[in-house]
């Protein structure tokens, strides 16, 4: 939106004063009232991932989630994505909604690209492995060799 | 899935869901959180009996009226629309703080959480939030959180800024009400077979214990028949593996 911050009501009181800069307590130019300021993220990068792409750049994302948000607040925003399809083929369903590919700017055919979470439809969380990164993720050096062990770096 | 209380004919977990149903008002927008399976099962419950024309809005059911994520459900929130929301904690104080962030130093914590995604906004914009919390220890309830990520008295009532807050807290020992005037957390019931002595033992700040504490009402005959043959199946579409444990329960009622 371009907006540095959003008005919120609510939240006072909580800790978050003392430890989050984005939350400022501000007052409402037009009736005085009190605000908080919740600064905008704008994130260098945002990646999500979509059932499909088309040959447009348009997406198939999941009807319940606000990734468009993250979408349209980044400088450059990638969707990687199942399946790439003919813009015919892209189709809503219920649990599934169009996005067009005004805030798109990479996509990268991936499948299996939210694993080891599920992408409904296409596969299931894979609890092993979750429980596996879990695990690796309890110090930097562990979580180093869980990542080499699952993507082996490139030869040099 | 929990114990079953003593002597009960229902499991504990379908007491406490009972006991959120009894929370959700006819004709009102009433939400549910996500890994919040007791009270979406409450919901339901409601919907069925009490609540015919409850709008209910239940994050992660794939027939939730929503056209997009969580954000539809705080923009209605922050317009003062939501009645009834459902929410947890790690820590409750005896000021109705509520702690969803971290135990020990906020910058060195001993366990980090997911975090309160919106609730410390939910906890001053919905009318009443009636929390649950899956256990009932000393360390769940405890003189001062370690970190306040929803604020409870400190934060006055005040129709812009706070027109709602806490109410109940329902556990696997009690019914537990939080009141304003004069801020007290107020023992409302205990469940069968648990005295008021114990709901104190196991809360680290002091409960006000009225002289007669009643018991949380048990689920009626039809209510449980209509926990088990219809909230069940619907609440698997949202909960698989919590319903496929209660389906095991009440095949096997010593598993």
């Amino acid at each position: 939106m371009g907006i540095p911050f959003m008005p919120v009501r609510g939240i006072l009181g909580s800790d978050y004063f003392q430890v989050q800069p984005h939350f400022k307590n501000i007052t409402c130019p037009f009736s005085g009232r009190e605000l908080v300021a919740v600064k905008a993220i704008n994130p260098d990068f945002t990646v999500i991932h979509a059932f499909q792409a088309d040959t447009r750049g348009n997406l198939l994302i999941e009807r319940h989630s606000d990734v468009d948000l993250a979408l349209q607040a980044a400088k450059v925003s990638i969707a990687t994505v199942e399946e790439i399809v003919e813009p015919e083929e892209l189709v809503e369903t219920a649990g599934r909604r169009r996005l067009s590919w005004l805030n798109v700017h990479y996509i990268v055919q991936a499948p299996g690209g939210a694993r080891p979470t599920a992408c409904p439809g296409y596969y299931q969380p894979d609890a092993v492995e979750l429980k596996r990164y879990l695990e690796a993720a309890h110090d930097p050096e562990s979580f180093r060799a869980y990542l080499d062990q699952t993507w082996p770096p490139a030869a040099a | 899935m929990s114990k079953p209380a003593a002597a009960l004919a229902c499991s504990l977990d379908e007491l406490m869901i009972t006991a959120l149903a009894r929370e959700v008002r006819d004709d009102t927008y009433s939400a549910v959180g996500t890994l919040s399976p007791l009270p979406a099962a409450g919901c339901l419950l409601a919907s069925l009996t009490s609540a015919p024309q409850v709008k209910m809005i239940m994050l992660g059911d794939p027939e939730a009226p929503l056209d997009r994520g969580s954000s539809q459900l705080f923009d209605m929130a922050q317009r003062g629309l939501i009645d009834l929301f459902f929410l947890s904690f790690v820590q409750m104080d005896a000021e109705a703080n509520l702690n969803l962030i971290a135990l020990g130093q906020h910058d060195r914590p001993k366990v980090r959480f997911p975090g309160g995604a919106g609730s410390s906004m939910l906890y001053h914009m919905v009318s009443r939030v009636v929390l649950f919390k899956t256990s009932h220890t000393v360390r769940d309830f405890v003189p001062r959180v370690d970190f306040v990520t929803c604020s409870g008295y400190h934060a006055p009532l005040d129709s812009w800024q706070r027109p709602g807050g806490p109410s109940k807290v329902v556990t696997p020992l009690a019914v537990l009400r939080v009141e304003r005037e004069p801020p007290r957390i107020v023992l409302e019931s205990v469940h069968p077979g648990v005295t008021p002595e114990q709901v104190q033992e196991n809360t680290g700040f002091a409960l006000d214990i009225p002289a007669r504490t009643p018991q949380t009402p048990p689920p009626s005959v039809q209510e449980l028949e209509m926990l088990r043959s219809q909230v069940l199946p619907r609440l698997a579409r949202i909960y698989p593996a919590y319903a496929q444990r209660w389906r095991e329960r009440l095949e096997d009622p010593r598993a």
